[in-house]
This record gives structure tokens, sequence and C-alpha cells, in this order.
């Protein structure tokens, strides 16, 4: 402990020194204040003599300014604020100065927000980006994560092929790749071992707080992408972060702002290419379904369904759970107040119905911010609430995609059968999904209910100081209840049917800061400099029980069940972490030429252990501003930056206490001697903690504000990697974490915009982004040979030194062999060969895309806007498991479901067919081969929009000061190299949106 | 301003010093390792986890005693209805068999690691002990670690006497996160009595046991760690363990001896169940059938007690609210061949009492619910009885006429009549096994022991003979441990 001690007096010290001192002659004195555009007062603007730069102030916290000890002589008196374009003045004794600055339009994005410190991006070494939430309304309203894709093209949502549009399906997001292992060597709470830190208004949230926030509250998100600008985050930061500030009250007169979306969604069907009726039938027969022991049968079985097809029945089942939606939101924002005290209350409301029948969610929130100002300290608390109600659709999507066309919806009678067909097939009958929908209940249910407090303390002794104290808390209750009805396809064949689930998530945070900044230049010499301290607390309790046997769909009460299944009980689980963390920034610019930026951090958790309680990681930024070289002044040369970093940031995103033993007290059997307990986890003190050695390598161009290009490119070596693999049961367990192994992550990303044309009123421009991830592993020797082995029939990972993670291993294939309708595979020496060896197999794709990136085009004619974004990726291989399970290897059970069109049109079927798929007739599972993997190449339309906004006479008639109107399409069209079912357990979607903002 | 810095300054390191403290935290369902060995207290708390645990069904609340393998000795009838869920596990499919061990393997091998864990603090943390603990938990865990690693042998390990060396299951010593390599059988043997020899050795000096017997129930003056020893597992246990073992291993002479010692010493602390006892009569005064003491628990060395016994075991395989395709029984007249008279204690196990559809059947109610008032025998199953150590000491004297005297004792006391001494007393200890174990898995064993080809369809009323597949005696290692033992 005494380490971090010495470290904090260090810190400490000379920072009392500079605000110990203080000269002052009163001599020449210029004294006034620096206000903006909108008339409100620009506090920390530095207000210097050009000549002695040393002689400065800053303005305090009524903007006002006292400038003493000026030099004699003509003198020029220099006002800066970030973001602003710097205003010189002679000096003539002014009193009472009143300087406007001007927002500089070039440096909109210059300001890194990191949600601990801000700081110029022009001295920021790091790599992160700031988007504006006016930026990201104009890409889509649906939610962040979404606009934020098009925008940034170092952060990927990876896509999930089964959920689709799935409004209750939270994404899986990855900055520059992945860092740690995932797939058969993670547990299920581990799926989220890539995924990146969110911060909201400083404090660390999940990601679903994330995607319910309103569009609207959104002032600026902060993606920060290498280790010198997320290393403020130390142990978390490995994946990146996304640091998201909400819209704080501005003062002047009262304003409200409101806006409202409409969005119409509907289904995207396309990727579907099932069989009708008539085609079902003739496959069946292909496949041998009506041939067997009990002849007769299966003959009248085929007749009656042969004379169905025949009197037209065809369903198309896949549209009947889905429909068109129009949702909307609202939101509304009131602020205003003098500069001592400032407030801002907002509401919002959101209807997000899904595209299948009874899937939706409900939003709910509001937020009251409050500020109060003096001359030295701010007050602000923030208080905001989120109620999501979520419903989940009664029946799944893939029941409706297996049902065969050739039954029909209703009966004669016009009513919705039970069953499509009574026939038993292992005494299972064949349910219809509709009656399902329709005429049964099934219900689930989640309401969440999240309060969250902010409270922050500012102090500014002098200007050059800041002391921060934030104190945060956040409550979450979340409830789930699912009632399944007794008839629910589930219970077939039971004798308890009908069940009530009910899991209760109760979630308390606490969190806390307090932080000093520092900033000061002294003539050539920018420093800034951060040190804070910083705890949290989390306590999660769960809790839950299913009750079974209902009679009717009528009581869903749970006392109308029969109770507990036997030897069933609730459950009960109390998680606890805590954290807390020192750390210290430095940063040091020379003229705006060199900069320095060094970060260090201690973390302390209680998910290291107790061996092991703290971890240290560090990060360093150099660069150099190139076109601040006297040797450099080109004049249509705006910015030239030359970024580099390196870091060891850390990933925490793994389950807790791994490092130390645990025992779990056991409730189930009671015994004669009190207490008992037994272990739940094994400890392993040996543990070391995942970390990730971070480089970045960055330029940054500007060429006459017309041009502008940044690309990164970076190298991550992650060495030792944390994983479960899966050890002998005889140990005790089936899995334990371990270190083994490293992996390395390298690639690219970058953006480039330009202004093709600029008028006065005219401004037109194409921009364009690209990215590139590439990962191997290192050093795992043969430790996985056995995965690898028995991964040979069930997956194409393999786990091989120099191997990537995204490597697709199969055996090769030659294709069908026409003459047998069997498939030729390719062995390791080129040979042919129709047998299967797992020894063969050989890298045969890869599902990193060898270029991905958004292609768009926007154009502004005075209130006019239009903006197209066109995502694009290319040689990106897939293994097309649609193919695999719907067209070949379909098992006895798959055959009484509806298939792939192809499994039908495109198979071998007599000698001489040169076919893409093996023979019908041909029963046994087909291996995993290089047949199944194609190349993806797509261009889809991720967002295309139209905007007009006026501030016209007429509008103050009604009371409106301005007004601004957007309509967006989303996902609106797909081009790709190949079809393939996307959405399989929930279909994905197209939309069409309105978004109307009125501002009073 | 100089002055709140200074305060700041000697606040630093009180915010440091304690945030140690605020980092190790503690849950109320769970607790870290470290701290909970870091008293008696926790140490005790852990003992009870590993035989809070045994009743698990993948243990001793269903494969280890009730169901498993007493289905596949041919105790009950799964052939009727043909839907029955233990059908295809009676005719011995392949797949059925291995499904019915599955679980157990990782179970087992999952609370022996419980018990490295305790063993290892017991040295790490030796000073948190008294004397009397350390040596109790020793000798007790250790009796579990072996007695857990034999139960597995039996299991997954050859038929002994035919292939003594074959490669069979490893022997865990240590918690340490490290693949132990697969053992031959007989290695694994002698380090089952090794650890048994030394927990032995611990358990002599300090265990109640030997001087008070089983100490049943609670007390109010001083501690209750040391009493009801027989749901631990104490000295005598643990020697009848080591008889039970060193027969099955061929070694008679050890068998025997050993079986002796035990009725010699334990023989006043465990008698045998009395007509007053089973009938319930010794409890509530008066004999009524729901205090029967089917379990015969005055003789019983080694318990599990499992305070969800009839749910657990009885509701599921043997009650008569069972439909007959899970229901584990065997027809009137079986039951009846099975005992010489109703007058057998042993047959109060099985009640006529009405099925699902009204009708009069036979059913088993070993495990059945029972008002024991406090004598504890309605949470009892049983793991290692006198009875056994009776069928030991006569199977293994060298002299026919002894060998019968110690059979017909344990027929006398069962209320059944003395065997002549001129039949094959090898074939009347097999039908006293079969009597006397039903539900405690111990009969496919003595088969497999025995390398018996031909076993008695016990549930018939002909008690017809089948013959038996010996390769039905090897069950095949999960495929998830073969799978790290390749090579």
């Amino acid at each position: 402990m005494s380490k971090i001690l010495w470290g904090g007096v260090v810190l400490l010290a000379p920072l009392s020194s500079v605000v110990a001192r203080n000269d002052s002659i009163p001599s020449r004195i210029i004294t006034g204040n620096v206000k903006n555009e909108k008339g409100e007062f620009v506090v920390g603007a530095s207000v210097y003599v050009k000549s002695t730069p040393r002689i400065g102030v800053a303005t305090d916290a009524k903007g006002e300014f006292t400038l003493r000890g000026i030099p004699a002589g003509r003198q020029t008196i220099v006002f800066t604020f970030v973001g602003m374009i710097p205003f010189e003045v002679e000096y003539a004794n002014q009193r009472d100065l009143e300087v406007v600055l001007k927002e500089d339009a070039t440096q909109v994005n210059e300001i890194v927000v990191t949600g601990i410190y801000s700081r110029d991006k022009n001295s920021f070494a790091g790599s992160a980006t700031t988007y504006t939430g006016k930026e990201l309304r104009a890409i889509g309203t649906k939610n962040i994560f979404q606009s934020l894709k098009t925008l940034e093209p170092a952060l990927t949502v990876v896509e999930n092929r089964a959920f689709g549009s799935d409004p209750n399906q939270l994404p899986d997001l990855e900055i520059r790749g992945k860092t740690s292992l995932v797939g058969d060597l993670t547990t299920e709470y581990d799926n989220t071992a890539n995924q990146p830190l969110f911060i909201l208004d400083g404090i660390e949230v999940e990601i679903a707080q994330i995607q319910n926030l309103s569009m609207d509250r959104i002032a600026s998100v902060t993606v920060l992408k290498d280790a010198a600008s997320a290393a403020i985050y130390g142990s978390k930061a490995s994946n990146g972060v996304i640091v998201v500030e909400t819209v704080k009250p501005e003062p002047g007169q009262l304003r409200v702002s409101y806006t409202a979306d409409l969005r119409f969604e509907f289904p995207d069907l396309s990727d579907y290419n099932l069989m009708n009726a008539e085609e079902k039938l003739r496959y069946e027969v292909l496949a041998g379904r009506y041939v067997g022991e009990d002849q007769d049968q299966l003959d009248e079985l085929y007749n009656s369904r042969l004379a169905e097809v025949m009197r037209g029945v065809d369903t198309y089942w896949l549209s009947v759970p889905l429909r068109s939606v129009l949702n909307h939101s609202h939101s509304i924002y009131i602020d205003g107040g003098s500069d001592a005290m400032l407030y801002g209350v907002g509401l919002n409301y959101s209807d997000q119905k899904g595209i299948m029948k009874g899937s939706g969610k409900d939003i709910v929130g509001g937020n009251i911010n409050l500020v109060y100002r003096t001359n030295k300290l701010i007050f602000s608390n923030d208080f905001s609430f989120d109620s999501v109600k979520s419903e989940r659709e009664p029946v799944s999507f893939s029941a409706f995609a297996n049902a065969n066309p050739y039954y029909r919806k209703y009966n004669e009678e016009g009513e919705i059968p039970e069953f499509l067909e009574e026939y038993d097939i292992a005494q299972e009958f064949i349910y219809n999904p509709l009656y399902q929908l329709r005429r049964v209940v099934n219900t689930d249910v989640t309401k969440d209910l999240g309060l969250r407090n902010n409270f922050t303390i500012i102090y500014r002794p002098v200007t050059s100081l800041q002391i921060r104290g934030r104190l945060s808390l956040n409550k979450n209750i979340s409830k789930r209840e699912a009632f399944k009805s007794p008839k629910h396809a589930d219970f077939n064949g039971q004798s308890v049917k009908g069940s009530y689930l009910t899991e209760e998530t109760d979630l308390m945070n606490y969190n806390g800061d307090a932080t000093v900044t520092y900033g000061k230049l002294f003539g050539y010499h920018q420093i800034n400099a951060v040190a804070g301290w910083s705890f949290s607390s989390r306590r999660q309790r769960d809790t839950g029980y299913e009750i079974f046997g209902f009679t009717s769909d009528m009581h869903q009460n749970p006392s109308f069940s029969e109770g507990f299944q036997q030897g069933d009980k609730p459950t009960y689980t109390d998680r606890n972490s805590r954290s807390t963390s020192f750390y210290v920034n430095g940063n040091y610019s020379f003229r705006n030429r060199y900069l320095v930026d060094v970060s260090l951090r201690m973390d302390g958790s209680s998910v290291f252990g107790a061996e092991n309680l703290f971890t240290t990681t560090w990060a360093v930024g150099l660069g150099w501003n190139i076109h601040n070289e006297a040797w450099c002044k080109l004049k249509w040369l705006d910015l030239l930056k030359l970024r580099f970093s390196i870091g060891n940031p850390g990933n925490q995103n793994f389950d807790a206490y791994t490092a130390s033993g645990t025992y779990i007290y056991n409730s189930t059997y009671q015994t004669l001697f009190g207490t008992s307990a037994i272990l739940e986890k094994f400890g392993n003190p040996d543990l070391k903690w995942q970390k990730t050695i971070d480089k970045n390598i960055g330029l940054d161009v500007d060429i006459l504000d017309r041009v502008k290009f940044s690309v990164d490119f970076y190298h991550k070596n992650t060495d030792p990697l944390l994983a479960q693999i899966p050890v002998p049961p005889s140990l005790g367990t089936t899995r334990i974490y371990t270190n083994f192994g490293g992996q390395i992550s390298k690639g690219f990303s970058g953006s480039l915009n330009v202004v093709v044309m600029k008028r006065q009123y005219l401004r037109w421009s194409v921009n364009g982004s690209f990215s590139q991830n590439r990962s191997e592993y290192r050093n795992i020797g043969n430790k996985l040979d056995f995965m690898n082995e028995k991964g040979s029939t069930t997956t194409f990972k393999r786990y091989y030194d120099g191997a990537s993670p995204d490597d697709i291993w199969a055996v090769r294939s030659h294709g069908i062999d026409p003459a047998t309708g069997r498939e030729v595979f390719i062995r390791k020496d080129g040979s042919y060969t129709f047998k299967y060896d797992a020894n063969d197999e050989v890298v045969v794709g890869s599902s990193a895309p060898t270029l991905e990136g958004v292609i768009g085009t926007s154009i502004f004619y005075k209130g006019f806007s239009a903006s197209v974004n066109l995502r694009y990726c290319v040689g990106r291989q897939v293994f097309a498991s649609a193919l695999y399970n719907k067209v070949e290897n379909i098992s006895e059970t798959a055959l009484y479901y509806n298939l792939d069109r192809r499994a039908l049109h495109d198979r071998w079927q007599k000698p001489g067919d040169v076919a893409k798929f093996k023979a019908i007739s041909i029963n046994d599972t087909t291996p995993m081969s290089s047949r199944f993997v194609l190349t993806e190449n797509y261009l889809a339309g991720e967002s295309i929009s139209v905007g007009y906004e006026t501030s016209a006479r007429w509008l103050h008639v009604v009371g409106v000061q301005g007004a601004s109107f957007r309509f967006y399409m989303n996902d609106i069209f797909r081009l790709a190299s190949f079809k393939e079912e996307r959405g399989t357990d929930y279909p994905f979607s197209k939309s069409f949106s309105l978004s109307i903002s009125l501002r009073f | 301003m100089k002055k709140s810095m200074r305060y700041l300054l000697f606040a630093l390191p009180l915010l440091f010093g304690s945030c140690k403290a605020w980092l190790t935290i503690d849950s109320s369902d769970r607790i870290m390792e470290n701290t909970l060995f870091e008293d008696e207290e926790g140490f005790f708390t852990a003992l009870n986890g590993i035989y809070a645990e045994l009743p698990q069904s993948d243990l001793y609340g269903q494969s280890l005693v009730a169901a498993t393998f007493d289905v596949q000795a041919q105790y009950f009838d799964t052939t009727k209805p043909s839907t029955h869920v233990f059908n295809t596990l009676g005719a011995y499919s392949a797949e059925a068999r291995k499904n019915a061990v599955s679980g157990i393997w990782s179970k087992t091998y999952f609370v022996i690691a419980n018990v490295n864990k305790i063993l290892e603090h017991c040295e790490s943390d030796r000073d948190v002990l008294s004397d009397k603990a350390y040596h109790i938990i020793r000798g007790e865990m250790l009796a579990m670690r072996a007695m857990l690693h034999f139960e597995m042998l039996r299991i997954f390990g050859p038929i002994f006497s035919e292939a003594p060396a074959r490669i069979s299951i490893p022997y865990r010593e240590s918690s340490e996160l490290v693949v132990s390599d697969l053992l031959p059988a007989n290695e694994v043997i002698d380090r089952i009595n090794r650890d048994l020899t030394d927990a032995v050795a611990e358990l002599a000096d300090y265990d109640p046991v030997r001087t008070e017997g089983r100490l049943n129930g609670e007390t109010t003056t001083g501690s209750n760690r040391y009493r009801n020893r027989h749901v631990r597992l104490n000295y005598f246990a643990v020697k009848a363990l080591q008889a039970r073992i060193a027969l099955y291993t061929g070694d008679r002479e050890t068998a025997g001896r050993l079986a002796l010692e035990v009725i010699e010493q334990a023989g006043d602390f465990f008698p045998f169940a009395s007509r007053e006892d089973v009938t319930g009569q010794t409890a509530v005064g008066i004999a009524t059938q729901n205090s029967e003491d089917r379990i015969f628990s005055s003789e019983i060395l080694f318990a599990v007690y499992n305070s969800k016994r009839t749910t657990d075991i009885y509701d599921r395989f043997f009650s008569n609210k069972l439909e007959q395709t899970n229901l584990l029984t065997m027809d009137d007249l079986a039951v009846h061949n099975l005992y010489d008279s109703e007058s057998d204690l042993r047959s109060y196990q099985w009640q006529t009492l009405k099925n699902t559809e009204g009708v009069d059947q036979r059913f088993f109610v070993k495990y059945g619910q029972v008002q024991d008032i406090e004598l504890g025998y309605a949470s009892l199953v049983p793991v290692i009885r006198m009875a056994e150590m009776y069928l030991i000491a006569a199977e293994c004297e060298e002299d026919k006429t002894k060998g019968y005297g110690w059979l017909n004792a344990l027929r006398v006391a069962r209320k059944a009549s003395s065997l002549p001494t001129t039949g094959s007393l090898a074939n009347d200890l097999q039908d006293e096994y079969i009597r006397e174990f039903v539900g405690e898995g111990q009969l496919f064993w003595y088969y497999k022991r025995l390398r018996k080809t031909s076993i008695r369809r016990i549930y018939r009323s002909d008690a017809a003979y089948m013959d038996f597949d010996p390769a039905n005696y090897l069950f095949e290692l999960p495929e998830n441990e073969q799978e790290h033992h390749n090579q």
C-alpha cells in the first residue's frame, strides 16, 4: 500500500506549489467577459498577451476575466477557447470588454471527451473520435448503435443471423476485432468477452442502458480506440470504450424542444427460399417419405396430401406471424435559467413494436438536470429514470418456417385446428403454430425500472485548477413473468401442463470519483494533468421460481398452479463486487507541435481475488503536429498529425471470482450438524489477468478544410489469453480458467471525407470508411489438440499456432460426382476421393472480411440536406449453415418440416446431372466440407435520409423558433453474392421513418 | 487552501489502508475459500458440505443405491409395460448403461476434489483446529476419498479377479487442477487401502464411537459435532469398508479378520434390529405401520442422511402413486418367494397398497415416509451395515459349519429359520445377499466380484435364471474423461 501512498504525495506536491503562486502587478489591466455566439458565457477561455504568453488568465465561472501586469508598449491580447476561432484585440486599457468568440466550424469534432476529462483533440495523442448527437440523428433514429456503426469504421456490430431485427436482442459489439477467445472455450457468461466498456455521463453502465437511451438525449458519443485514449479506464479498457454524454441545460430564456419520430418497419423475407406445397410433396416422394413398412397407410397419407395440393392448398406460413408496424416516439426537453441556476427537464416515450406479432418494447424515460453555480463552485445533479416493458413473441418464427405448405391454416368450418395433423409420428402431434399464436395465451413480459442519480461538485479555486467530486447511484429492478399455456406445444405428451416462470433481478450500483484537473499554458509549454480516485460497488440479487400445472389459459395467476415440480425450489443468487482505482494522466505539448501523453492506473477489484487485489496498467502516447512546424507552413495544409501510442489495457469481462476459490452454502439438503458449504468455483491463484499490449499509429490530414483523411494502424497482442478450457471431470470440474498462448490482432481503419463542391449555400461531400482486422493464435502448442480432434465433425474452428480464430477449417470438396451423386473430396496431396477424412482438412476461408466499411455522400443546400450511406463488405467467407441443414443433411425429423427449394431443384437426381448438392436419396450425414463455405460480398442500404431545417418567420407566428424534418430509409436493400436464410428465429426488417423536431 | 491540502494528505493513508478490507467481500450465499477455513467452525461447515452432497441423485440418492444397479441386478420388473423408463437399462442396452453412469463420474470426483481441499486445509490451517477436530476430520476425509474411489472402481474398473492390473481410474489425492493418470486397478486398491489404514489410525484415538457408540440425536449439554456417528464415516464404518474392499479384491483372510473385529468390537453399539424396532414399537410404544424402522437403523454402520428421502427416492421409484411405467416393484408371489415366510423382518419392506388404478399391488416401502420420533431413521439411506459383516465372515470362514454359523446368526436375527449346514454355503449366501440388500445397490457388485454369468430374475415368481454377459459388468469412462487420456 505504501507504493500508492507515495504516488499520491508526489502527485499532489507540485499542484500545491502551483496553487500557492500568485503574482500581480496592477499597473496595466484589462477586464471584461467572454461569450459565445449564443450569448452564453464561456468558462475557462484563455486570455493572454500575444508577445508574452506567460502573462495570461482564464475566464471564471461567470465568463469574466481580469488580466493584470500587461507589459509596456503596443500589445495584442489573445482570447482562445477549444473549438472557437481565436480572437485578438489591441490593448487600450479597456474595462468591461465584451468578447464574442465564434465557433470554429472546421473544429466541430475536435474535443475528445473521455468521461473523466476532456481534451483539445489537437493536443491529444490517442486515437479517439467524437460524434455529436446531431450527426447520429442524421443517420437514423432507432438507437445509438445503429447510427454509430455507420459513422465509426472501427466499430463492428456483429450481425446476429438468427435474431434479425428482434427489438429485445442486445447487439454484440466489437471495437477493432477480438482480443479474447470466444466460442467453445467460453461459458455462456463470457459472450461479452470482447464487448467494449460503456460510460454514460462518466459512469460505467450496461449495454442495455445505452441501447434504451433516447436519441434526443445524446449530446455526444466518443469512441476511444487505442491504449492512450482508453488507458484512463485501465483494466477494463482493452476492448475500447464508448463514452456517451447527455444533453445539459443551457442558460437563457425557457426553451422547449420537441421531437417526434414515426417509424414504419416491415419484414424482409427476401432471403428465404422455401418450397411451395407441390414442391414439398414432390421432394418428400423423392426422399422416400412414402415408402415403408405400413405401405397402405403411407399411400393413404400421400393421396390425402396430394388431394390437398391439387385442391390448391399452398399456405405461405412465413408471413403469418409477421406484421408491418408503425412505431412512434416522442421526446420533450425544457431548459433554461440564469447563470447561477440552470434547469432542464426531459420526458421521452418510445414505442418499439417488433415485426413479429406480440413482440415489442415500450420505453418511458425522463430526466431532471439542475445546476447551481457560484464564483468558484458548480453543483449539479442529474436524475433520470427509464421504464422499459418488453414482450417476447409467443411462438418462435422457426415454428412457422418449419410448417409444411400443404397444411391449411383453417379447416373446412373456418376454424383454426389445434393440430395440423393428428397423425402421430413418434407419438407427437404436429402443432398448428397459428393456433398457438391466436387461440392460446402464452406471454413473456419483462418490466425494468431503472433509476439513476448523478451528483457532481466542481470547485475551481483558480482557473487552471479544477477539483471535481462525483457520486452516482444506479438502481435497476427487472421482473420477468412468463406464462406458458397448458396447450403449449412444449407440453406435448407430458402429464403436468402449463407453466409460470418469474425472475426478478435487483441491481444496486454506486460509484464515486474525485478528480483534480490542472491545465495551464506556460509560454510554449502547455500542460494538462489529471489525477483521481474512483470506487464502485455493485450488488446484484436474482430470485426466481417456476411452477407447473395449470388447467386453462384463463387463470394465469400462480396460485392456480399445482405448485413446484418435485425437488424444485426458488432460486436465489447474490453477487457482490467492488472496485477502486487510482489514476494519473499527464499531457504536455511544446508549441503545439510535440505532444506527449502518459497515463497510469491502478485498479483494485474484488474480482482479482484476495492474493492479487491490484493491477497496474499504463499507456504512452506521442504526437507530432507537423503542420505547426516552421518548415511546413503550407497555406493549404490545415492539419498533418502523426500519432503513436502504446499501452497494456486489461479485460475484466470474465466471470467474477476466478482467481480465488469460493464456497456456496448448500440449502438443498439439511444436515444434523447445521450449515454446510461446498465448492462453487476452484480458485487458481496463479492465474494471470488477461492484458493486451496495444500499439497504434495514426495519421490525420486536413487540406483546405475540403479533404479530411484519417487512418489508424493497430497491433494488439494479448498474452497470455485467459480462457476456459475443458478438463477431464476427474479434476472435480469440467472447465477451468487457464492462461495459455496468445492472440495477435492487427488491422487498420480509416475514413476519408472530400468536399466536392462548396458554394455559398451549397456543400456537397462524399465520404468513405474502411477497416480490416486479422487475428492469429500464438504459443498454443498442442494444448488444444484434443479440441481440434473433437471438433473435426462439429465445428470449423481449430486452435493451432499461427492459425486465425476467423479461419474456417474444412476438407476441400471437388463438388458432386455427376455419375453417382456423391461428394468428391480433395485430399491434402490434391488427389480425389469419395472418402471423407478429417485429416485432410485445411483452411478454406476466413470469416473476417478483406475490407468492410461505409461509402456515402451528403449534400446541404440552404436548409435542405440529404445523405446516403451504404455498407460494403468484401472477401468474407461464410459457412452456409442453412444450406448445410436445410438443403443437405436433412434428417428424418427435418423431413417433416418445410425445406429450402434448392433441396429439390439443385440436388443430384440422375447420372449426368451437374449439381451443387448430393443426391436426394443419400440420407447419411454430409461432413462439413468446403462446398458449404461461400464467399459473401454485399452492399446494403444502411441509411438514406433527406432533411429540411428552417427557422422561417411564419413559424414564429405559431410560437415555433425553429423546426427540422427528416425522412429516413434504413436497411432498405441488400445486394449479396449469395442468398441464405437470415433471421431464422426472428426475421430482418426494413424501415422508413420520419422525424420532426420543433424548438419553441 | 494550504490547510485543506494538508488534511487531504493525512486522509490519504486511511483511504488506501481501508481499501483492501473494502475490496474483500462476501455475500450471503457464498464465502471465499480462505475465509471459510479461518476457524474450526468453517472446517465443520465444509465437512458438512461433503456429507450434504452425498444425497444427490448421481450419488447415494439414486445411482449408487436405489435404482441404477438394482435394476441391473434384476430385482424389479422393468419389462412391463414395454415403455417402462428402465426397460432399456434392465435389458442392458449400451445406450442406457452409458446414460445410467454418465453423471456419477463427474459428481463423485467433484466431491473427491472437495475432500482433497479439506485435507489440504487440515495441514495448511492446522493451527485453527483442536487435536480432536484435526484427527477426526482428517480420518473421515481420508476414508471418504477411499470409499468414493472404490465406488468408481467397482463401476468403471475391471472384474478384479479377472484382470487386476487393467488400467481403470485416476486416484485423486490433490485438489490441484492437473490431470492424473489412469491407474491399474490393483494400484488404485493399494491407494484405497493406504487411505483407509491412515483413516483408522487417525480415528482410533479420537472417535467416540469406540467407547460410546453412535450417540444418536442431539445433546443439550456440549457440542453436537461428534454425535450421530452413524452418519459420519466413523471408526467402525471404516473398518467395515476395509472388510468389504478386501473381499472384493479376493483377500479373504483380511476380509474375514476385519469383519470379525467389527462384529466383536461394534456388536454392542450396533445391535441387530429387533421385531419391536422394526414394527415401530420402540419408537412410539405400539406397533404401527407409520413408524416402522424398515432400514434396521440400529445396525447401520454408515448411512447417508437425506432430509428429502421420501421425495428423492420413494416418490420417484417405489411409490403407489407412480404410473406403472415409472414404478419399480415385483409382484406378490415374487415377494412371497423371496423370503421363507412373512415373519421374516425383511418382509416389512414390502407392503400391499392400492395402485393408481385402485388395485392392490406390492410396493417396496423401505424408503417410504415414516414417523421416527427423534430416532432419525426416516432420513437414512444405508451404505454399510452389520449384516454385511456377518455375510463376509460367513464367506471367509474356512470351516463350512462355522460359516453357516455366521449366516444363521443373521437369519435368526431376521426371524428366519436356521439353515442346515449341509447345503451349498455359496448358494445360500447368494440368496441371503439377494434378501438383505434390496434398494441398497450392493447385489450387482456381488455378482461382478464373483463374475456370475447367470443371474436370477428376482421379480419373477418362478425366480428363473437368465444368462448374463460379463461384458455388462464393465462400464466405459465418460467420453469427456477418456478424450484427455488418449494417446
